[in-house]
């Protein structure tokens, strides 16, 4: 635990208060806490988040509302006790409570602080609170350029994306148009049919070792890397290009082969558009044939990728699948329907063995 | 006046020499993601793990980042720089089908309910979905002599993927005493087109370990041999694997991958590092497929080396893995003999479902803790 309690004695009040912004801190049971007569500041020493508080906080941790803590930012909170205040003498006025409840790990502060720029935060204002119960007036002051507030009453902190966080929607559509709008890729992909497959989160190793080690206040230095799959029709391949987010271009693209490009749901949604021209399939599946939808509840598709193993097999490189209907919880059982989304041909019955 | 400077020189003493030593490294990744854990759940700490994890498209939930630390003094280890279930493969016995569940496909995670991590069982949803459960929880004994004991608990994550008929249960479980264990489960209805062929689940572990760093890790085949050097006598031993290849698990010889860093010793100046062993459920299979004809791989780190099915690709031409770089693979195997407890077809529906099965492995510490964890 780094926390560790201190008392200081503060100067004067400042001519201009700063700006104060909303730091939570939660408790923690070796929070050496205790009552200090006749001393004009209470405050602590805590552990910087490196999230904001409405992502989490360990016990004895402080971070914004809205982002994690900097490390250069001070890890210390004073507030000021008037000299006549009734806290002095051990009857805790309600925004100097904390100074209890903070001894314990179910305990949460939101203080309104400031910089003094001399290695301290300056309380403004205190009041009981978790992250989770948060309310925010419409008045409190984000930090620019790292927050948004979309409904008056509530906040909603744009998270401060660490390096192993997943992609955010946002990266992956950056992602997805760099890939796209990249030369090398376009190449590669052709102009015939396509399909992207997926965008995905990938933790590439540095070439400094060092930079992969966590130390305080320092979270791993890799960058933030996407990984962009596309599909082409035309000889059964997949583009892969490797995306770097910072530097918004694409690092690397290559061709991998068909195989290994996964079966997505929209493959499926299309296997089911041609299947259901099928008047065969059709009449067994009944009058609630148009129902079936690959995400539906009561009557559902889901399809299996072939991946033939024969050079006599028509699904023999081409993107090929079973669809198993369902209905509810049940399967239609010995009820095979394959689908060639290359040939774009619907086969009823067991495949070829 | 002077009291307040001594009291403001006490407390940046006190701060610089007690509070900055202690400072916690900063995560690399969020909550959800990041799961902080010691041991014992109550009281003074013992052990710690640090993990970051993700569900990722294909492979479901992967832990991206996993470090151990054997005492609140002890500097962290980097154990798994990443860790996945790279392929799940379905041959049916006729060979009707032969599906790669996870290159060939894109599913769904399955989203989480309350009763799938009860909160009395020490559960806890995470992820939006919510994808993943965290579950802290009592694992029995760590050891017990007479009438002294200490019960083990253990952090378990895991995710499903909603593989159509069946689910794969993806589960990774870090120990208080260091150990890791992996596991797949499946369970769910039998393949609605040929219900009662039977079949085999290989799921194929990737585990990017990391000790002490990415550099200096090396590969040693542990195997035990009876009769050697007279009968009555048995031998031990850990040869190195100076380059890529495919391995095969004995269970006559004991045998198992010996993970090492040429740097990470522990205070007795023993070399620390992982084990690696197979805990099969009944056998390991082997299959048409060349892939599936070794139990371990061991290859030298490739980001874009991540499909098990590719895997005597990856090792063409073999290349040194002595200090370096490594990734080592474990190929697991569930034979699912269809059985009337399954399942059954009614008016053209099937209807049951197979209870799960497992398969994994254990990662097991060896010379990494000075002394006995968890022990007085």
């Amino acid at each position: 635990m780094v926390a560790v309690v201190f008392h200081l004695f503060s100067g004067g009040g400042v001519a201009q208060t700063p700006q104060s912004y909303p730091l939570v801190c939660r408790g923690s049971a070796n929070l050496p806490i205790g009552t200090a007569p006749g001393e004009g500041n209470f405050g602590f020493v805590f552990t910087r988040g490196t999230k904001p508080a409405s992502q989490g906080l360990a016990p004895g941790e402080c971070s914004w509302v809205d982002r994690g803590m900097y490390p250069q930012e001070p890890d210390r909170l004073s507030q000021h006790v008037e000299p006549n205040s009734p806290s002095l003498r051990g009857n805790l006025a309600p925004e100097n409570r904390w100074y209890e409840e903070l001894h314990s790990s179910e305990k949460y502060w939101t203080f309104e602080a400031y910089n003094n720029g001399n290695g301290q935060l300056i309380v403004t204002g205190a009041r009981p609170g978790r992250p989770g119960e948060l309310e925010v007036s419409p008045a409190a002051t984000l930090r620019p350029g790292t927050a948004e507030v979309r409904r008056p009453d509530q906040l909603i902190a744009r998270q401060q994306t660490l390096p192993l966080d997943p992609l955010t929607s946002e990266e992956k559509q950056i992602a997805e148009r760099i890939a796209k709008a990249d030369s090398h890729v376009g190449e590669l992909l052709g102009t015939g049919r396509q399909r992207l497959i997926y965008v995905e989160f990938l933790a590439l190793k540095p070439d400094d070792e060092q930079k992969t080690r966590e130390t305080p206040g320092r979270p791993i230095q890799i960058g933030r890397h996407a990984e962009v799959l596309l599909y082409r029709y035309d000889g059964d391949l997949g583009v892969r290009a490797v995306i770097d987010l910072e530097k918004r271009e694409v690092k690397e693209a290559s061709r991998v082969d068909g195989d290994q490009v996964p079966l997505t749901s929209e493959d499926v949604a299309e296997a089911l558009e041609l299947a259901l021209q099928n008047e065969q399939l059709r009449t067994k599946l009944g009058p609630e044939a148009q129902q079936y939808r690959v995400e539906g509840e009561r009557y559902r598709v889901e399809g299996m990728r072939i991946l033939a193993t024969d050079e006599s097999d028509p699904c023999w490189k081409h993107r090929c699948l079973d669809l198993l209907f369902r209905r509810g919880q049940f399967y239609l059982a010995e009820f095979p329907v394959t689908v060639d989304l290359t040939a774009r041909t619907v086969r009823l019955g067991r495949r070829a063995q | 006046m002077r009291v307040c400077r001594f009291l403001g020189f006490a407390f940046v003493f006190v701060f610089i020499f007690v509070a900055m030593p202690l400072a916690t490294e900063a995560q690399s990744c969020s909550s959800p993601y990041f799961v902080e854990q010691g041991f014992p759940v109550a009281g003074p700490e013992e052990t710690k793990w640090r993990i970051c994890w993700q569900m990722q498209h294909k492979f479901g939930l992967v832990i991206t980042s996993a470090h151990f630390r054997k005492s609140p003094t002890s500097p962290w280890i980097r154990v798994f720089w990443d860790a996945r279930v790279a392929e799940i493969f379905v041959p049916y016995h006729d060979d009707s089908d032969r599906f790669y569940d996870i290159m060939g496909f894109d599913w769904n995670w399955v989203k989480l309910a309350a009763a799938d991590c009860p909160v009395p069982l020490g559960g806890t949803l995470l992820g939006a979905g919510p994808d993943a459960c965290k579950q802290v929880r009592d694992r029995g004994f760590a050891w017990k002599k007479d009438d002294k004991l200490r019960r083990g608990e253990e952090l378990v994550l895991w995710g499903a993927i909603a593989a159509a008929n069946y689910n794969y249960i993806t589960e990774w479980t870090f120990r208080d005493d260091g150990v890791i264990l992996g596991r797949v489960g499946a369970t769910g209805l039998n393949y609605p087109p040929h219900p009662f062929v039977n079949h085999v689940h290989d799921p194929i572990w990737r585990l990017d370990i990391d000790l002490d760093g990415f550099a200096g890790d090396s590969v040693h085949l542990g195997t035990h041999t009876e009769f050697v050097p007279a009968p009555g006598k048995a031998t031990d031993t850990e040869p190195m694997i100076p380059s890529e290849t495919g391995l095969d698990w004995d269970p006559g010889n004991f045998t198992s991958l010996q993970i090492h860093d040429k740097n990470l010793k522990n205070a007795k100046g023993n070399p620390s590092g992982y084990h690696l062993i197979p805990l099969p459920t009944g056998g390991l299979s082997r299959h048409q497929e060349d892939f599936t004809k070794h139990d371990f791989w061991v290859t030298l780190y490739n980001p874009t080396e991540i499909f098990a099915a590719k895997l005597p690709s990856y090792i063409k031409p073999p290349q040194s893995v002595e200090n370096a770089d490594v990734v080592v693979w474990y190929k697991g195997s569930m034979h699912h003999i269809v059985r009337d407890e399954d399942g059954e077809i009614i008016k053209g529906f099937w209807s049951g479902e197979a209870h799960v099965m497992w398969s994994g492995f254990m990662l097991k510490p060896h010379n990494l803790f000075d002394r006995t964890p968890l022990f007085p």
